[in-house]
C-alpha cells in the first residue's frame, strides 16, 4: 500500500524541517506511531537509525528503519532494514513567503505474508490514510505555535531592549 | 494511473461549505460537508475523487479557485498509490 498527504505550513523550510527531522518530536505529531526511538550512534541524517512502533486497528506493527536520503531542508527518506516492509518520505517545498508544501509519503507491505499480507494492508489503508492527515495538520498546528511564540518573544526582547535607558 | 484522491476544503461557514459541496458533486465529486475536525474552525468539505499524476495541479486550481471564491481555502489532500 502506497499513501501520500499534502499540506501547506505558514513557515518556512528550515523550520519545517527542524521539525520533521527531529526524532524527540515524532512522536508529538506523528498520529499512530507509538515508538520513535534512536538506536544509532548520530540521532539524525543519513544512516541513521530508528526503532519503529505503529498502532494498526489493535495491532502495532514495526522494525527498523534507516534514513537512506537526507537533503536539507527539502527532502529525507527512510527504509526497513528489519520488521514490517516500508519506506517513507518527507518532501518539503517553498510555496510561497515564509510558506511551506509539506508532502509525506508512506509504503508499507508485509513482504512475502501472501494473501494475508494482501488482506491486512488492505482493511488498514483507511487508517493509514487518516493517520497521514492528522499528522500533517498536528505538524502544521505545532510548528506555527513554535514560530508565533518565537516571533513573540523577538518582540518582547525588542521592547524591553527600548524601554532601557541609555 | 489515476489514484482516488480526498482533497480537503474549509470553508467560514455552513452554508459555503455546502454550497461548494453542490458544486462539486454536479462536477462527478463524492462530496461530504461537516465541521472542521480535530477542534479547528469553520466547515470543510472532503471532495474525492480518481485523478492521474499529470492532472492533479489542475484539480488543486479548481478547487483553490472554488473555496477561495467562498472565503474558504484548499487544504491539502492525501491519496491512494497504487
Amino acid at each position: 500500500m502506497r499513501v501520500g498527504a499534502q499540506i501547506d505550513v505558514a513557515a518556512p523550510p528550515e523550520l519545517v524541517w527542524g521539525w520533521v527531522t527531529d526524532p524527540a518530536r515524532t512522536l508529538h505529531f506523528m498520529a499512530g506511531v507509538t515508538r520513535w526511538e534512536v538506536v544509532s550512534e548520530h540521532d539524525r541524517g543519513l544512516g541513521a537509525r530508528y526503532r519503529t512502533l505503529m498502532r494498526v486497528g489493535s495491532a502495532e506493527v514495526g522494525g527498523l528503519v534507516e534514513t537512506v536520503e537526507y537533503d536539507e531542508p527539502f527532502d529525507i527518506a527512510w527504509t526497513s532494514v528489519t520488521g514490517l516492509d516500508q519506506r517513507g518520505r518527507w518532501r518539503l517545498r517553498p510555496s510561497g513567503p515564509n510558506r511551506t508544501r509539506v508532502e509525506l509519503r508512506i509504503c508499507y507491505g508485509v513482504a512475502g505474508a501472501g494473501i494475508t499480507g494482501w488482506l491486512a494492508e488492505h482493511v488498514a489503508a483507511p487508517t493509514v490514510r487518516e493517520n497521514l492527515r492528522r499528522s500533517l495538520m498536528e505538524l502544521r498546528r505545532q510548528v506555527e505555535h513554535e514560530q508565533a511564540r518565537a516571533r513573540a518573544a523577538a518582540r518582547r526582547a525588542a521592547a524591553g531592549r527600548a524601554a532601557v535607558p541609555h | 494511473m489515476a489514484s482516488e484522491t480526498q482533497f480537503y476544503l474549509q470553508f467560514p461557514a455552513e452554508a459555503a461549505a455546502h454550497s461548494a459541496g453542490e458544486q462539486l458533486r454536479g462536477e462527478g465529486f463524492d462530496v461530504q460537508v461537516g465541521p472542521s475536525p480535530y477542534g479547528g474552525d469553520g466547515w470543510n468539505a472532503v471532495a474525492r475523487i480518481a485523478v492521474a499524476d499529470a492532472d492533479l495541479a489542475g484539480v488543486q486550481a479548481r478547487l483553490t479557485e472554488l473555496a477561495e471564491s467562498a472565503g474558504g481555502g484548499l487544504d491539502g489532500y492525501d491519496k491512494l498509490l497504487r
